[in-house]
């Protein structure tokens, strides 16, 4: 039987009852037995949090699509961000076939044998990054050490001057935790790193390198090469993509370690446990909060009828504590047994490309961390948390304290 | 039901009943087979879940789409001729009995 009633929740992921509270709305969801329910904030949209329903909703793209219509000349879908964000991204919020053909141009720089090369590439800039701030005995994990990481190892895949972060690192960790009127954000810095892009897209056509720049510059899609702001947009998203995410998660499992030194330590030595304990993390505390979809016809999900032109928000750190999925989801189990199930990164077409290289960033920099700065204690009163978390749960300040040592040999990058 | 099974590059066999519809990668996956990942979860972005099909059941296998093509140019270990991303080889009736080697490396 379809229920058109609509089951009502008052959820705000943008509010500081979210902030403060998300571990518990999403108890409360799950424990009404359908984690399906209409929000009425932000012109309206379904909350779903049901593992197997988010699977079925990222997958059915025929139903469900991610394209952000901004100028009302394709599906009427209001892409995956909630709010709607003015800003089109034209991998993320597409569909088949324009999708997987945008999405063929970036998959080559993450899979298994590229990995090989970004690693020690994730290596040199983590070593860097701590030579900055060994021998003063304190540091801010993120601004010192986390940032400058993912940010020049994702810049570097680009082929993007990876001394030139401070602007798109800038704009990818305000911008994740600011909304587009908030005085502070950095439109400034935002404005001047896609001008960068598109003089590099335009040079790298008449001149490509092999870099991830040059493949969106020179590839095509259904026959035809990407526009400039096709190409902008993909480089925009790779930035907010792999920065502050793959920091977020770091930290938050970082601080957790801080307070379980016993796994602290299995965690830096035994790869395995490590492996499992990263997937567990990003259950827990996943980066992103939600990714949305709009419903193109009129359908039925969990019994309930989602109407034409409403949106779907997959909740994913609510669906990462489905109990139905994971028992006694709120308990943190490194060895969780199907830990990897978690749908931090998204599922189906449009689940993260980038995941690979965020896992072996995570792996170098909860594996080595602790061991290079030596009896390194989190100032856990001190450390500072995003004042939002509607896109992304993450921190602005983790400070620690260390034994001063002296600077690491640094490998050569490739 | 539509068979695999696994052979484990140090020669472990392990042979499975399938569901049809399901791909070998997700067979393997949720039965806990060793030397496949499926990081991607089946949407071909991923390439770790590389196998060796064995040359009697290649012709069964459907015709590999330019983006398996692709994908299987990053697999961590080299491909080969009879090479394929398994989530890309869903079980039926006609793919029945399939026989796959897993490779040393997927990540």
């Amino acid at each position: 039987m379809t229920v058109t009633d609509k089951p009502v929740i008052d959820f705000d992921h943008w509010s500081p009852q979210y902030r403060a509270n998300w571990q518990q709305i999403a108890a409360e969801f799950h424990a009404t037995g359908h984690p399906l329910a209409w929000s009425p904030h932000h012109d309206g949209f379904w909350v779903l949090a049901d593992w197997d329903a988010v699977q079925h909703v990222a997958s059915d793209w025929e139903t469900f699509t991610s394209v952000n219509d901004l100028d009302g000349t394709e599906n009427g879908g209001l892409g995956q961000v909630i709010p709607r964000q003015p800003y089109r991204l034209f991998l993320g919020e597409s569909d088949p076939p324009l999708h997987t053909g945008r999405r063929k141009l970036e998959a080559p720089f993450f899979t298994p044998k590229a990995l090989r090369r970004w690693r020690p590439v994730t290596r040199r800039f983590l070593a860097e990054a701590i030579n900055s701030v060994i021998e003063t005995g304190r540091a801010n994990l993120i601004d010192d050490v986390l940032v400058p990481t993912t940010a020049r190892t994702t810049l570097h895949v680009l082929g993007y001057d990876t001394d030139a972060w401070r602007d798109p690192a800038d704009v990818a960790h305000k911008g994740t935790f600011l909304t587009y009127d908030d005085p502070e954000y950095p439109h400034g810095q935002q404005k001047r790193m896609r001008e960068a892009f598109r003089d590099m897209l335009t040079a790298r056509s008449k001149a490509p390198t092999g870099d991830l720049i040059s493949a969106l510059a020179t590839g095509l899609v259904e026959g035809s090469p990407l526009s400039l702001d096709e190409g902008e947009s993909m480089m925009n998203a790779l930035v907010f993509g792999g920065f502050d995410t793959t920091v977020s998660t770091t930290a938050s499992a970082l601080i957790w370690m801080d307070q379980h030194p016993h796994e602290a330590a299995r965690i830096r030595e035994d790869a395995a446990y490590r492996a499992n304990a990263i997937e567990e993390f990003l259950r827990v505390r996943p980066p992103v909060t939600h990714v949305s979809r709009t419903a193109v016809k009129d359908t039925e999900l969990l019994g309930q009828r989602i109407a034409k032109g409403e949106r779907v928000m997959m909740w994913l750190a609510g669906t990462n504590r489905d109990p139905k999925h994971f028992p006694n989801p709120d308990v943190i189990d490194l060895e969780r047994a199907n830990a990897r199930d978690n749908v931090s990164f998204s599922a189906g077409n449009h689940r993260c490309l980038g995941s690979p290289l965020a896992k072996v960033e995570l792996n170098e920099m909860l594996g080595t961390i602790g061991v290079h700065l030596a009896d390194m204690k989190v100032d856990q009163e001190a450390v500072s948390a995003y004042p939002t978390f509607g896109a992304v749960i993450g921190y602005t300040r983790v400070p620690v304290t260390f034994t001063p040592g002296t600077p690491l040999a640094l490998d050569e990058v490739e | 039901m539509p068979k695999v099974t696994y052979t484990s590059h140090t020669g472990d066999t392990r042979t499975l009943d399938g569901i049809a519809g399901d791909s070998v990668m997700q067979t393997a996956v949720r039965n806990g087979v060793p030397g496949i990942t499926g990081e991607c979860g089946g949407v071909l972005s991923c390439a770790t879940c590389h196998v060796f099909v064995d040359d009697g059941d290649l012709d069964r296998c459907p015709p590999m789409s330019e983006l398996e093509d692709e994908m299987l140019d990053g697999a961590a270990e080299d491909r080969e001729p009879n090479s394929r991303l398994s989530c890309q080889l869903i079980l039926s009736g006609e793919l029945d009995d399939l026989h796959v080697t897993t490779p040393e490396f997927q990540e």
